[in-house]
């Protein structure tokens, strides 16, 4: 695999932690991810997003829950079977679904899922052939948000306040059944991403490790 | 510290503008691809309203958005079932199941994966293609390897209704094309009686048209509803139900009949009418039975006409009621030493049913249990003494409580559907007996047990299969069977087990494949209204697009079969319009020649209802005939006549089933001898759910006590053992243990809790034997035996326990609770 060397601003960039949290909320990490967060460079990228003072306790569970057990193959199957009773339904009844309906109205497939198709469409965009999820998943909104942002899109403050609705909700539910602390620590990364205004992109300097 | 202006981060952000930004996040190792492709969808959302139906009722259903927002029942509907508020929301439940999915240890490692890792949840998400190569590999490979005595598709289930996705009968037609397979006989509903009520009447009985509610109304002296509760279960259909029990069970109330109850349970049918309630220890009803059918004699009130000249071998059960062979007379008063029914009470009782005209009203419960066959063949029985059977309003009924038994039949034709490809069967389809082979549905674990062992069945003795893989449509079997620990550990002997559903089921959960199905409510096909009735044929239209990735069964074996070269077969040309059109048209040709005009296809599905007329079915009374002349209308017995006494039976040579109706003990009982345990459970059908189906929805939050399935407690077992209303409680016996919700309430009998089948499975650890169950599936604690080798039903009501309080480790659950905001 090619490993790109990319500046240093993009190891903090959030765009691409917005981008990185759509996939942890996505699907059950891979062989190849847990790999890179493990030892290459999700690791030093998560090093980096700890140097933020906001991001430094839910990076520090995250990088727990990776760190055991040793064996990446155990560790994938630990962390997919979380996944898959967290947020796939095989919880049954302790199934969290990681969309803006079930916490903003109370039940799948609801208005959200409507006001997000009409934002893709505003922005000239659809979700692609491979995408079975409805428009209102976290990790679409979650992405887009990421498109928004970086295009300086002005969109990007109503999907913030979208967001800010019901992820509170979701992301104590999430706390309080998360067993591995994996996703309990990137909803918590992703609440404090939401807040912490000094990583969205301003013409202003900022400073990154 | 390194610093970059903003415009270099903004630079650096352009490059990697979004459609190629994830290629470069990509690289990182991290990350999928975009969930977005450029380009704004054109199509609109649709917005409507569309009838459809279901095991709960026709409906109309109001779609907003591409959503279906409310489901609003048939203004002809006399009672709509309020759990329709739980098939609506079953669409859109958390728990549908997305993509297929696959094992991941089956994917890496096949048949030599570890099965004793099944239910763990360790999925991954596979291509449909991925999924349907792997599905249609295993079949081949183990029909190939094993022949057709390796795949077991007896697959059992209330499914959905529809004539064209009906998933079973879709399953064994793929399964035909692909070389063969095992098949299940009979049902859990009904597994004993409905192999018994052949030798006895000639019929399978439980299926069958009852006495007219109307003529119950105008003739009725005394409504008898044994171990059936037919305001609850009236709700439901195995077709889409037309809820026609309901203004026949307020008919009787109207007119002020005597309604009584048999019941270890103060039910909804007590409730509704004021019934006087007589509480008998379950399982003891053959002896109560025989108490009256004693005292009938005893007081020389049975009817001897109707013994002499309707039954056969009468005179070889009498002298067992009088104890001439076992020297235990049946008197009421040994009845009331067995049930706990004072003697007087069964005494009384055989005079008011003999001094009225009675209909004995018998559920299935009391055949649910070791040695249920006996049950009904004495409900007959007493029924014959009684004579009343073939009059208007009195006898005996077996389904009176299922379906809308007793809803008067319209002359309607009958609507076809998709077979199996295998020999046409009388009956209802889905104990059609086709298969390579067949075992008694309820047997499945024996089976896994014991490859190659020999097994009665019904005057026959056959082998069990060596079954490699087992193939699961549309049913619940980690719910629905019993003996839930020894199941789970059987069901390591499959190689292969796939499964197709909508939600993560435990059934879905134990697979090896899982494919998602669509709900009813995504997709089209057409229905008959009224099981009995035949109200009318329903265009069960499709409502909303299928979500996620779900398909069709139908799309799903049709693909199978592609796969295995059959495809054509399997679809004989026709998509899933054409096949619904031909069943249409075929009914409406049998209606043309029977006097019964239907519209056009296209009409009737732009209408969405066809509705036939009621001739002369409210005047339908039950072996009116045979009364008339048994001899030019015999029943289909070999003598012709109801056999008390069956030689068939007798050459069968069982000891678990003489040749006459007998009171045996069973495996347990309350307080019965050596009783280890000190309550018995009524695992009855739910209230809020068809069997299991609607637990995963919002209808659970009415029910459950704190997330716990619940478990209804007399007030003094619970104070004995230091048990409040809403203490979780740990139930358990040698089988297994699950822990429930305590409601305390008197409307148990003391020395019985209810906990209602169906609640999902849900095991603490399932590589650990005996783990708990979390939820509270009671199942996990009845006992697997057969109910006899007669008809080696199921025994799911026979089942001992004790219960204590929770005090492990916390696992209260906090289920799917939406947030402040939306409240």
């Amino acid at each position: 695999m090619t490993v790109m060397t990319l500046p240093p601003a993009v190891l903090a960039d959030r765009a691409l932690l917005w981008h990185w949290l759509a996939e942890v909320f996505l699907a059950a990490p891979s062989a190849d991810a847990l790999a890179a967060l493990r030892d290459g460079a999700g690791r030093k990228w998560l090093a980096a997003l700890a140097t933020e003072p906001a991001f430094a306790a839910p990076v520090a569970e995250i990088r727990a829950a990776l760190a055991a057990p040793q064996d990446t193959a155990q560790l994938q199957t630990r962390l997919t079977i979380a996944f898959n009773g967290l947020f796939l339904g095989l919880g049954g009844k302790r199934t969290l679904a990681p969309n803006d309906s079930a916490w903003s109205k109370g039940g799948l497939f609801r208005a959200p899922v409507a006001e997000m198709t009409a934002l893709l469409a505003e922005c000239d965009l659809r979700l692609a052939e491979g995408c079975c999820e409805a428009p209102d998943h976290l990790s679409v909104e979650l992405m887009l948000l990421a498109h928004l942002e970086t295009h300086a899109d002005p969109r990007a403050e109503p999907l913030r306040d979208r967001l800010r609705l019901w992820l509170p909700g979701f992301c104590a539910a999430v706390r309080a059944e998360d067993r591995t602390g994996f996703w309990a620590g990137a909803a918590a990364l992703l609440l404090a991403a939401l807040d912490h205004d000094e990583l969205i992109p301003q013409p202003e300097e900022r400073t990154v490790k | 510290m390194t610093k970059i202006s903003g415009n270099e981060l903004r630079a650096e952000l352009s490059r990697r503008a979004f459609l190629s930004y994830s290629v470069a996040a990509g690289a990182l190792g991290m990350f999928g691809p975009s969930l977005f492709a450029k380009g704004a969808r054109a199509e609109a959302l649709a917005n409507g309203t569309v009838m459809s139906g279901s095991h709960w009722g026709v409906f109309t259903a109001t779609v907003e958005n591409g959503r279906a927002t409310a489901f609003t029942p048939w203004e002809k509907d006399p009672h709509p079932s309020p759990m329709l508020e739980g098939v609506l929301d079953s669409i859109y439940s958390p728990t549908r199941i997305k993509y297929p999915m696959v094992r991941r240890e089956f994917l890496e490692k096949g048949v030599n994966a570890d099965r004793s890792t099944r239910g763990n949840g360790d999925f991954v998400r596979v291509s449909w293609d991925q999924a349907l190569d792997l599905v249609a590999a295993e079949v081949k490979r183990v029909e190939e390897t094993y022949g057709p005595q390796g795949v077991f598709g007896g697959s059992y289930g209330w499914k959905s209704p529809g004539r064209l996705h009906n998933c079973t009968t879709l399953l064994r037609r793929m399964l035909t094309l692909a070389g063969g397979y095992v098949n299940g006989a009979g049902d859990y509903s009904t597994g004993a009686a409905q192999v018994i009520m052949p030798h006895v009447v000639g019929t399978l009985e439980v299926y069958e048209q009852q006495t007219a509610w109307p003529v119950l109304a105008e003739n009725t002296e005394v409504m008898v509803f044994w171990a059936a509760d037919p305001i609850k279960t009236s709700q439901i259909g195995w077709v889409i139900p037309e809820h026609g029990a309901y203004p026949g069970l307020e008919a009787l109330k109207a007119k002020g009949i005597k309604v009584i109850v048999i019941d270890p349970v103060r039910t909804q049918t007590v409730e509704f009418f004021g019934a006087e309630h007589i509480t008998p220890k379950p399982q003891t009803d053959v002896a109560i039975m025989l108490g009256m059918a004693h005292t009938l004699v005893a007081e020389d009130l049975y009817d001897k006409d109707f013994i002499a000249n309707y039954t056969s071998g009468f005179d070889k059960f009498l002298p067992y009621l009088l104890g001439e062979t076992d020297s235990t007379p049946k008197t009421a008063e040994w009845a009331e030493g067995i049930s706990g029914v004072p003697a007087e009470t069964i005494k009384e009782l055989a005079r008011l049913f003999k001094s009225k005209r009675t209909m004995l009203a018998a559920g299935w419960s009391m055949q649910r249990m070791h040695h249920g066959e006996q049950a009904h063949w004495m409900l007959v029985t007493l029924a014959s003494m009684l004579g009343q059977i073939g009059l208007p309003g009195g006898g005996f009924g077996l389904s009176y409580h299922y379906s809308g038994g007793g809803t008067p039949s319209t002359s309607g034709p009958a609507l076809s559907g998709i077979t199996d490809g295998g020999a046409a069967t009388k009956g209802p389809e889905w104990l059609a007996a086709s298969g390579a082979s067949v075992i008694p549905v309820a047997r499945v674990v024996d089976m896994l047990e014991n490859p190659g062992a020999e097994f009665d069945f019904n005057g026959t003795r056959s082998k069990f299969p060596d079954v490699k893989m087992a193939y699961w449509v549309g049913g619940n079997p980690f719910v629905h069977h019993q003996d839930r620990n020894r199941m789970v550990k059987a069901w390591e002997k499959l190689e292969t087990f796939v499964v197709h559903d909508f939600q993560w089921t435990p059934t879905a959960r134990h697979a090896d494949i899982v494919l998602p199905a669509t709900t009813s409510y995504e997709r089209n096909d057409i229905e008959t209204i009224g099981d009995y009735s035949n109200t009318g044929i329903l265009a069960m239209k499709k409502i909303v697009e299928p979500l996620y990735e779900a398909r069709s069964d139908y799309d799903i074996f049709a693909a199978v079969a592609e796969r295995l070269g059959k495809g054509k077969e399997f679809t004989d040309g026709k998509d899933e319009m054409g096949w619904i059109k031909s069943f249409y048209d075929d009914a409406a040709k049998q209606g043309k020649a029977s006097g019964v005009e239907m519209p056009a296809f296209d009409a009737f599905w732009a209408e969405g209802i066809v509705e036939f007329p009621v001739t002369d079915g409210a005047e339908f009374v039950r072996y009116a005939s045979f009364r008339e002349d048994p001899l030019l209308n015999p029943l289909g017995t070999p003598t012709g006549l109801i056999e008390i006494y069956s030689k068939n039976i007798e050459k069968m040579g069982y000891d678990d089933c003489p040749a006459h109706p007998t009171w045996m003990e069973p495996l347990e009982r309350l307080d019965g001898p050596g009783a280890k345990y000190p309550l018995h459970i009524a695992a009855s059908h739910p209230f809020n759910r068809l069997h299991s189906q609607l637990n995963g929805t919002v209808l659970r939050e009415g029910y459950a006590v704190q997330g716990h399935e619940p478990c209804l407690m007399h007030p003094d077992d619970a104070a004995a053992r230091g048990i409040a209303d809403g203490d979780v409680v740990r139930v358990h016996n040698d089988r297994g243990q699950i822990l429930t919700g305590v409601k305390v309430t008197d409307a148990v009998m003391k020395g019985v809790i209810q906990i209602y089948e169906g609640g999902w499975y849900d095991p603490s650890d399932v590589t650990e034997p005996g783990t708990l169950d979390k939820y509270g599936d009671v199942n996990v604690l009845s006992a697997d035996i057969g109910t006899s080798k007669l008809a080696q039903g199921n025994c799911g009501q026979t089942v001992l326990a004790e219960v204590e309080k929770y005090t492990g480790p916390a696992v209260t659950l906090t289920g799917f609770v939406a947030p402040k905001a939306a409240e």
